[in-house]
């Protein structure tokens, strides 16, 4: 299954700016160690691979000295329109090993952060179906970080 | 000497970073502060002042204390190869097993937000006793090794500044 022509032009959703840092930052990291594409966001006519966040980032640790612990928690999106069983399974497994080389491989993060893991945290499985019989198939990870002071 | 007053915004709470204690990684002619706590997420002095309370015969409560007995704890004190602090103390404690290095510890107390902004009060105890109590941690998580250090020694009082680098140079009174 081939991606079709990416569109031009793209959006950076709105978000705080360590969001938006660390989303450009794992983009960036995946297409240049996998040669995958990963768009910032896609239009509805269009397939394509895109990484979303799920949740806004929040510490799960303050320390004595300043820093903290953080999760952010996010999902690769991939918008196809399957013919067949086979098309299906060949997003799940472009999904199942991009999620396996992220959690095997690290992405060299930009000051303050730190990074510490990433883990896969759900299977790669389709989460919706459009009306025009566009599915998205999504793998959830999380990336753990620290700033340390 | 005079009292202090707190250099922080007046109504306004103050954040716990700045409280921080440092371990002299360095020497006593030379000293470098390091500080303690990376990773730490809850870490406060137990202060222990021998307090007693007697009621004389006209009814009347008298209290005593005496020198406060300061300890603190920090765990889990995840190892780092960063941390100098916790470099020191692993050598003197696991690969050495110094009890009397560990027993005569250099550490000073910053306050970061009593006196002057710029050169706030802290304290210097020469001679801290510095109790690593355990090694390890649980599977998937990382080398842990908590301490627990009574400051001791002479207790000298001063202020600290910060240099480039965060580099604290201590001043005694």
């Amino acid at each position: 299954m081939t991606q079709n022509d990416p569109y031009s032009g793209c959006t950076i959703p709105v978000g705080n700016a360590n969001t938006a840092t660390l989303r450009k930052v794992l983009i960036d990291w995946i297409q240049d160690g996998t040669g995958v594409r990963v768009d910032y966001d896609f239009r509805e006519k269009y397939s394509g691979l895109t990484l979303a966040f799920t949740a806004g980032a929040f510490k799960r640790k303050d320390y004595i000295l300043g820093g903290y612990h953080a999760k952010y928690q996010f999902a690769l999106i991939y918008r196809t329109y399957p013919e067949d069983r086979e098309g299906r399974e060949t997003a799940d497994e472009l999904l199942t090993a991009l999620a396996d080389w992220m959690t095997q491989n690290r992405p060299v993060l930009p000051e303050p952060f730190k990074f510490r893991k990433i883990t896969q945290e759900s299977l790669a499985q389709m989460t919706h179906r459009h009306e025009n019989g566009m599915e998205d198939h999504s793998v959830t990870l999380s990336l753990f970080f620290e700033v340390i002071h | 000497m005079a009292d202090l007053t707190f250099n922080t915004t007046g109504g306004l709470t103050i954040a716990r970073e700045m409280l921080i204690a440092y371990l002299n990684t360095g020497t006593n002619a030379q000293p470098v502060w390091s500080p303690v706590g990376k990773r730490v997420e809850d870490s406060s002095t137990e202060i222990d002042w021998e307090s007693n309370t007697i009621r004389d015969i006209l009814g009347s409560t008298w209290g005593t204390l005496k020198k406060p007995t300061i300890t603190q704890k920090f765990e889990p004190s995840d190892l780092d190869g960063d941390d100098t602090a916790l470099v020191k103390l692993w050598n003197l404690a696991v690969k050495d097993q110094d009890a009397q290095a560990l027993a005569a510890q250099d550490m000073l107390i910053v306050h970061f937000y009593a006196g002057e902004e710029v050169s706030p009060f802290a304290e210097r105890y020469t001679g801290c006793m510095i109790e690593i109590t355990g090694l390890g941690g649980e599977g998937g998580g990382n080398i842990g090794m908590p301490f627990e250090v009574t400051y001791g020694g002479t207790r000298i009082t001063g202020t600290a500044t910060l240099g480039t680098g965060g580099a604290v140079t201590f001043t005694p009174d």
